[in-house]
């Protein structure tokens, strides 16, 4: 027994033996640098959808700061700058807004006819009173002529008489307590 | 002072460097084993490196779930395994419908002077899973009783007792196939 025990433990190393050098293979030698390469590709593709999901993150992120300070810029453009106290510091300062210049149509070059916003039996009423004024009024520039000439000329004495009022005969009687 | 700054950016790792020095050190210790374990299953360098290689790519993914050493042979071993025996099928399927398509069967004289290995690797592959990843296991780089245990994650008992059957086994299977090439 113990002999067939003996032969089964030198069988057993045998065996070992035999699988130990079935099983001593090695990797290539490049095997480690290999696999270091392929890790670092695999890692290097999140990393770089991860740096675009940023690069798109922080453009929403300047548009978003961008219309928010633009926002209150138009708000604050109402805030009345009288309103600061005297002598108290402002919170801020409003920059000094330069008048905004916008773009006016193009004008015509033939005067059209104005719009007319009456009905047109008033509009013929006003134009004939338009007509009537302008045969009497003086000119507006032989006016202006005649105001500049009156400038250069000296002053001239105005003789103005003193009025005189007649007492109302009622009256005189109602001083005098003659009415009843 | 560019010195001096230069040197302290060198002495600053970050937390994801010191993970990677972590993993190539685990990388070069284990690459060994994950080799000779895909070689185990499927008897092709290229196709165990392979198997390895994409092996080692997965756990870098789990690495922060795997940083400790015993745990980390463990996962790397069962998935090895794992993914060895899932090519080994592909491939056996893919062998088994061309030799069926061209009429051909392996040559005997493949055979030729490793007929002692082809005979070992065919008793290995009859035994059961269980016993084979036991086997194997202690058979790699001398690992004992406790290392395959926890490498497989099972008590030592087991592994004794599995390793007695296997080896039992095996000779059982080395013994008819003896036999069988002595009669042809």
């Amino acid at each position: 027994m113990p002999e067939h025990g003996h032969e089964n433990s030198m069988s057993d190393e045998l065996l070992d033996r035999e699988l130990a050098a079935l099983l001593s293979v090695e990797p290539s030698p490049a095997f480690v640098a290999r696999v270091r390469v392929h890790v670092a590709s695999q890692e290097r593709t999140p990393v770089s959808w991860l740096n675009a999901r940023g690069l798109a993150l922080a453009v929403v992120l300047v548009v978003a700061v961008g219309a928010a300070v633009a926002i209150r810029t138009g708000q604050s453009r109402y805030v009345d700058s009288s309103q600061a106290r005297a002598g108290e510091q402002p919170a801020f300062v409003i920059p000094q807004q330069t008048p905004r210049v916008t773009a006016l149509p193009a004008q015509p070059s033939a005067h059209p006819a104005p719009e007319v916003l009456i009905s047109p039996s008033e509009s013929r009423v006003v134009e004939r009173l338009l007509t009537a004024a302008r045969g009497t009024v003086v000119a507006p520039d032989a006016h202006s002529f005649e105001a500049t000439d009156a400038t250069l000329l000296p002053p001239m004495p105005i003789d103005i008489a003193p009025i005189r009022l007649e007492p109302l005969a009622a009256v005189a009687e109602i001083e005098s307590g003659v009415v009843q | 002072m560019h010195e001096w700054t230069g040197r302290l950016a060198a002495d600053v790792v970050t937390p994801d460097e010191e993970l990677e020095r972590e993993f190539d050190a685990r990388l070069v210790e284990s690459s060994r084993l994950a080799f000779r374990v895909a070689y185990s299953v499927l008897r092709q360098r290229e196709d165990a490196e392979d198997v390895a290689q994409d092996a080692f790519a997965r756990a870098h993914r789990r690495f922060r779930q795997l940083r400790d050493p015993d745990r980390f042979c463990g996962w790397l071993v069962k998935m090895v395994w794992r993914m060895a025996l899932d090519r080994r099928r592909s491939a056996h399927r893919r062998a088994t419908r061309e030799a069926a398509h061209q009429g051909l069967r392996a040559s005997t004289a493949e055979r030729g002077g490793e007929e002692r290995s082809q005979l070992l690797w065919e008793a290995i592959d009859a035994l059961p899973e269980k016993l084979r990843s036991v086997i194997v296991l202690a058979s790699i780089e001398g690992h004992d009783v406790a290392a395959v245990a926890r490498l497989l994650g099972i008590p030592e008992g087991t592994v004794k007792s599995r390793l007695f059957l296997a080896r039992q086994q095996l000779k059982e299977r080395l013994q008819c196939l003896n036999t069988d090439t002595k009669t042809r």
